[in-house]
């Protein structure tokens, strides 16, 4: 779409909304509607020159542009006819209730409520377009949700009990934020030392910000003790594998009874076979994460590179079978 | 030229608003400041684009005939009711979840409606603070090409036809469009198979393409899309397996398992369990992801299926 008609659509936005805030602040409208305090300017200028037909001047759009330039304050008159905002378009209200219903996945049941309730009204404003989406994520059950809201509303420390792939362990955590990313739920705490820490977390048993997956805790539990504040800011969830030092490449050829795999796991498509198999990179930061991956796609595996890189699944399945032979099976 | 045209088009929009009858092309010709000085051709070439760029942006321009008996001409107009936003009324919490809606899109086309979306309602007279709510941030992202294409269907209610998994031809009638744990899947009425079905769009490989007229697509009445994706969730398990858990391992299994006796010794360092599952392969899939921190003991076609497995990985390896 044109720019011009970004501005037909800002200016119908903005003319009713500085009527309903008269003596508001440039400022305050360039923050509100996400741009720069010179193109309120400009489309202030725009709409003083907008009107009923006619064009006299008793017909268009009063804006006192002194006080714009000078006080940075906003009078507009003049503009019955645009004092209501217009109808959310079908996208627009498709990307609300979307946003919503994610809101909806990740808030505590403290905040269901409003948030169907706002989706019920919108849904009244924008008609049926809106009820077109719906959004499922991995999250903790209520309980945890509950839990984790009263702490973060009320300050205070939190004791989880987490599920890590490799093990479980019992830590206080500062709780700071609930996100969600590719369909999981989140959450963002800086965590002290665990009580236990297994050999193979070993290397990330110092204190700092964690990112917790919200269905892997396994208990919440709210302290007294008052949540600390701290210095940092947690890095952002995305892309934190471009972040982790030790990173190792390992190529894939995948049958394709596996071929699956590359809609669940991020991995890169490196090319498909006639035979639907697939030759896949992927980026490896855990070992352990290799490993289950490769045990649990086992035969569909066809081709490891470098073949190092599947000797730990490979002394893993010889452990078990050893121990499926105790029990006097699968010899 | 832009304040010059964005000028043009608010004036016909407040023009096309004041009026209650049908104004002639003839008439919004000599009102509207901007039109004047135009020649024939010009005008009808600029006055064209014009009531596209309205309707883009979603005014509903109603063109018809305030005089039946001379039906050569039509007339324009605005009608208020279907321009203006309905009233609104939000309270403190309802307005700050919303505005952490707004945040959540990560693609900057979806980001700018949302926004926008969010300027409407402010100018309804819709007030938002988020400053309790800065601990929720959720995300919603899209990286699927079919993604946007798929989604303006679904908002414009278009028939689409696209290919699937690199052979099939498909025909659908797009009902919704959601999201289940990441990945992004169309739900609609299949034209071909006479059936609603369900598409992941990180299968579709060519298009989708348009296939008929926006606004074609209706939703039988009783349909509700949440209904329809519970078809995501996982099965209801209906069997019972039982499970030689290593102690001090997969805390998430056991969460679910229940410990139970079994007849036979146990490697050292095993207890039993019984744990519920829907599927057998999706469930030795499972098992065999835990290596040797788990073993089945019963039933006979699961613990089968993980053993092969486990040799297909000990001996196949490098075939």
């Amino acid at each position: 779409m044109s720019t011009s008609a970004d501005q037909v659509a800002r200016l119908l936005a903005l003319v009713p909304y500085v009527q309903a805030n008269p003596g508001i602040s440039v400022k305050q409208v360039a923050r509100e509607f996400g741009i720069a305090p010179r193109q309120v300017v400009k489309d202030l200028q725009v709409a003083y020159m907008c009107g009923r037909p006619g064009g006299l001047p008793g017909d268009l759009i009063e804006v006192d542009m002194e006080a714009v330039e000078s006080d940075g304050v906003i009078h507009l008159d003049n503009a019955e006819e645009l004092q209501r905002p217009m109808r959310l378009r079908a996208d627009e209200a498709l990307s609300l209730t979307l946003g919503l219903q994610s809101v909806r996945e990740v808030a505590p049941p403290q905040l269901t409520g409003h948030v169907d309730s706002a989706l019920a009204k919108l849904q009244g404003a924008a008609g049926a377009a809106a009820d077109r989406t719906q959004v499922r994520v991995l999250a903790a059950d209520e309980a945890v949700r509950r839990t984790i809201g009263d702490a973060i509303g009320g300050d205070r420390r939190l004791r989880l009990v987490y599920d890590a792939p490799t093990g479980t362990t019992t830590r206080t955590v500062d709780p700071l934020q609930v996100s969600s990313s590719d369909g999981y739920a989140y959450l963002q705490a800086w965590s002290e030392v665990p009580d236990t820490v297994t050999p193979a977390a070993d290397g990330r048993s110092a204190p700092g910000w964690r990112h917790f997956r919200l269905d892997r805790i396994a208990e919440a539990t709210v302290l007294e003790a008052p949540r600390h504040t701290h210095s940092t800011r947690p890095e952002p969830l995305d892309g934190w594998l471009d972040r982790v030092d030790s990173v190792a490449e390992v190529t894939l050829e995948l049958g394709p009874e596996a071929a699956w795999a590359v809609d669940y796991y991020p991995m890169d498509l490196l090319s498909t076979g006639a035979d639907g198999s697939v030759r896949v990179r992927v980026r490896v930061a855990e070992p352990l994460w290799l490993r289950n991956l490769l045990l649990r796609l086992a035969g569909g595996v066809r081709r490891v590179d470098p073949p190092k890189a599947a000797d730990s699944a490979r002394a893993a399945a010889a452990e078990a079978l050893a121990r499926y032979e105790q029990l006097g099976l699968g010899r | 030229m832009a304040p010059r045209t964005t000028e043009r088009l608010v004036n016909l929009t407040i023009c096309l608003l004041t009026t209650r009858r049908f104004l002639s092309k003839e008439e919004i010709r000599r009102v509207v400041e901007g039109y004047r000085g135009l020649n024939d051709s010009n005008f009808e070439r600029t006055f064209e684009r014009d009531k596209d760029d309205l309707r883009e942006l979603g005014i509903p321009i109603e063109v018809g005939n305030h005089e039946p008996l001379f039906d050569d001409e039509p007339g324009y107009r605005i009608s208020r009711q279907d321009f203006e936003l309905p009233p609104i009324e939000l309270t403190a919490e309802e307005a700050a979840v919303v505005l952490v809606a707004s945040r959540a899109w990560q693609q900057a086309r979806h980001a700018e409606s949302s926004m926008t979306a969010i300027s409407k309602l402010r100018a309804a007279g819709v007030t938002a603070d988020t400053a309790r709510l800065d601990a929720l941030m959720p995300t919603v992202n899209a990286s699927e090409p079919a993604f946007d294409p798929v989604w303006d269907a679904v908002a414009s209610g278009t028939p689409i036809r696209f290919e699937y998994r690199g052979s099939e031809q498909r025909h659908l009638e797009p009902w919704g469009i959601l999201t289940h744990r990441g990945k992004w899947y169309v739900i609609g009425f299949d034209t071909d198979r006479q059936d609603r079905r369900m598409f992941k769009l990180s299968r579709i490989s060519d298009g989708p393409y348009r296939d008929g007229p926006a606004g074609s697509v209706t939703i039988p009445p009783g349909v509700v899309l949440r209904d329809l994706a519970g078809a995501l969730d996982p099965a209801r398990p209906d069997r019972t397996a039982t499970l030689a858990i290593r102690e001090g391992t997969l805390a998430v299994l056991r969460r679910t398992a229940s410990p139970t006796e079994w007849p036979a010794p146990l490697p050292a360092g095993y207890t039993a369990h019984r744990v519920e599952y829907a599927s057998t392969s999706d469930f030795a899939a499972e098992v065999v992801a835990a290596g040797p921190d788990v073993l089945v003991l019963d039933p006979p076609e699961l613990q089968e299926r993980v053993i092969a497995a486990l040799r297909d990985l000990r001996d196949g390896g490098q075939r």
